[in-house]
């Protein structure tokens, strides 16, 4: 209490701006909980942060530090990239890859829907951030959280100033996808082009199909790319859990328990990257506007792609599917399904739209696999 | 603007962005080969889109 009544005393001393900068991280921890509860934001993942945001930023606590209950949990979970994994084995147990399976050609725009990635990568390199933050801002575009803390923690240095930035912005912008989307695809779609009607015909996926699924993937995702096999086999892990049929208790274990216990860890462990003298930065802004950027040109390159698609294919799609893409399962999916409905009630885009946005789960996984693998593997 | 940084990105770009879409295409075939393998290969679908 001394401490801080001396900061008052001299209102421009280095320890009082930074005393500043820690209330301004409450506000900020305030304003997430705030989106989390009452606008119904990602709030899993937005409220803990929230809180997180303010536990570690009160001065002179010992949340933070060598024996800190946060450092500890971000050294365990974060720096060794154990959460994130883990939480993938919940992911795959949840999705289902049946429409995908049935029409396997819709991967292709889950594969352009990545994009934003690659765009955001030049981005961030010409405005100063070196090729290996480059890198982690860009992976924002994966728009997954999972896959940016990984490729992030496995790219930067535990202390670096742009983590928390990147984490605060991957989960954020997921949230935010039901107001980025729709503006992006209006304005590169013409109403003709959003009227085109896709009748969705069911084609029967045997169970073998589905159980051998996973498996090839990650052989096949391993084989080319090794750095990704810890992502992509543990999402798909979880994925063969839901599938075999003879793991029931596992499979609801890891979609509810499993998931909801790391995500629950994950959101005050990310806290312990968002120090006020490290987050409230220049920096940081540059970062949020580069995601944002990343998730616009994601949405972009899914539906020209789309686009071009149509110019050569004989049955024309509708080219809004092509921004299902984006790895934000299912919330991308129900915006393009929505938007097919306003444009015309008859137009049923759901199971399209999700097909390409389980793709774009698989092909974001791959695309910081590749990237890690310039870094890593060589 | 640095523009030395933006070139090195270049060849990133390029190995990832068309690596994404060339283990996707590989990934497409392999699962049309799984789906006619374990399905029966003379059994008629409905075709959609």
């Amino acid at each position: 209490m001394d401490a801080i009544i001396e900061m008052f005393q001299n209102p421009t001393s280095p320890e009082a701006i930074l005393l500043y900068k820690q209330v301004a991280m409450w506000i900020i921890g305030g304003v997430l909980i705030y989106l989390a509860i009452k606008k119904d934001m990602e709030p899993t993942l937005l409220l803990p942060m929230g809180f997180g945001a303010i536990l570690v930023n009160i001065p002179l606590t010992g949340v933070i530090g060598e024996e800190g209950v946060i450092s500890l949990l971000s050294r365990v979970g974060i720096d060794t990239e154990l959460f994130p994994l883990l939480l993938f084995i919940g992911i795959g147990a949840m999705i289902d890859f049946g429409p995908l399976l049935s029409n396997p050609k819709l991967m292709i725009f889950g594969a352009a829907a990545q994009f934003g990635i690659f765009f955001t990568l030049a981005a961030a390199a010409l405005f100063g951030f070196d090729l290996k933050e480059a890198a982690s801002i860009s992976i924002i575009g994966a728009a997954d959280g999972p896959t940016s803390i990984f490729v992030a923690s496995k790219l930067l240095d535990p202390d670096s100033n742009v983590f928390g930035a990147i984490i605060v912005a991957a989960y954020s912008y997921m949230a935010l996808v039901p107001i980025i989307q729709p503006p992006v695809i209006r304005l590169i779609t013409t109403k003709k082009e959003r009227l085109i009607r896709m009748p969705y015909v069911q084609k029967e996926v045997t169970k073998t199909t589905r159980i051998l699924f996973p498996i090839v993937i990650t052989i096949i995702a391993g084989l080319v790319s090794p750095e990704s096999v810890a992502l992509i086999g543990f999402l798909m892990f979880g994925n063969l859990i839901r599938e075999c049929g003879v793991l029931d208790s596992l499979s609801e274990t890891a979609q509810k328990v499993l998931a909801n216990l790391v995500t629950l860890l994950l959101g005050i462990t990310i806290a312990s990257k968002m120090q006020a003298e490290s987050f409230l930065t220049a920096d940081t802004l540059l970062i949020m506007g580069l995601g944002l950027v990343a998730f616009i040109f994601d949405t972009f390159g899914g539906v020209m792609f789309a686009k071009l698609y149509n110019i050569f294919a004989k049955n024309k799609i509708n080219p809004m599917i092509g921004a299902a893409g984006i790895s934000a399962f299912p919330m991308s999916a129900r915006v393009i399904h929505k938007m097919g409905l306003k444009e015309d009630p008859q137009n049923f885009l759901l199971m399209h739209a999700i097909g390409i946005n389980v793709s774009g789960q698989i092909a974001s996984v791959i695309a910081g696999g590749l990237i890690l693998s310039y870094f890593i593997g060589g | 603007m640095h523009f030395d940084t933006f070139l090195e990105t270049l060849p990133i770009i390029a190995k990832g962005y068309g690596g994404v879409f060339a283990v996707t295409i590989v990934i497409i075939f392999m699962v049309k080969i799984l789906s006619a393998v374990t399905a029966g290969k003379n059994k008629k679908q409905p075709r959609g889109f």
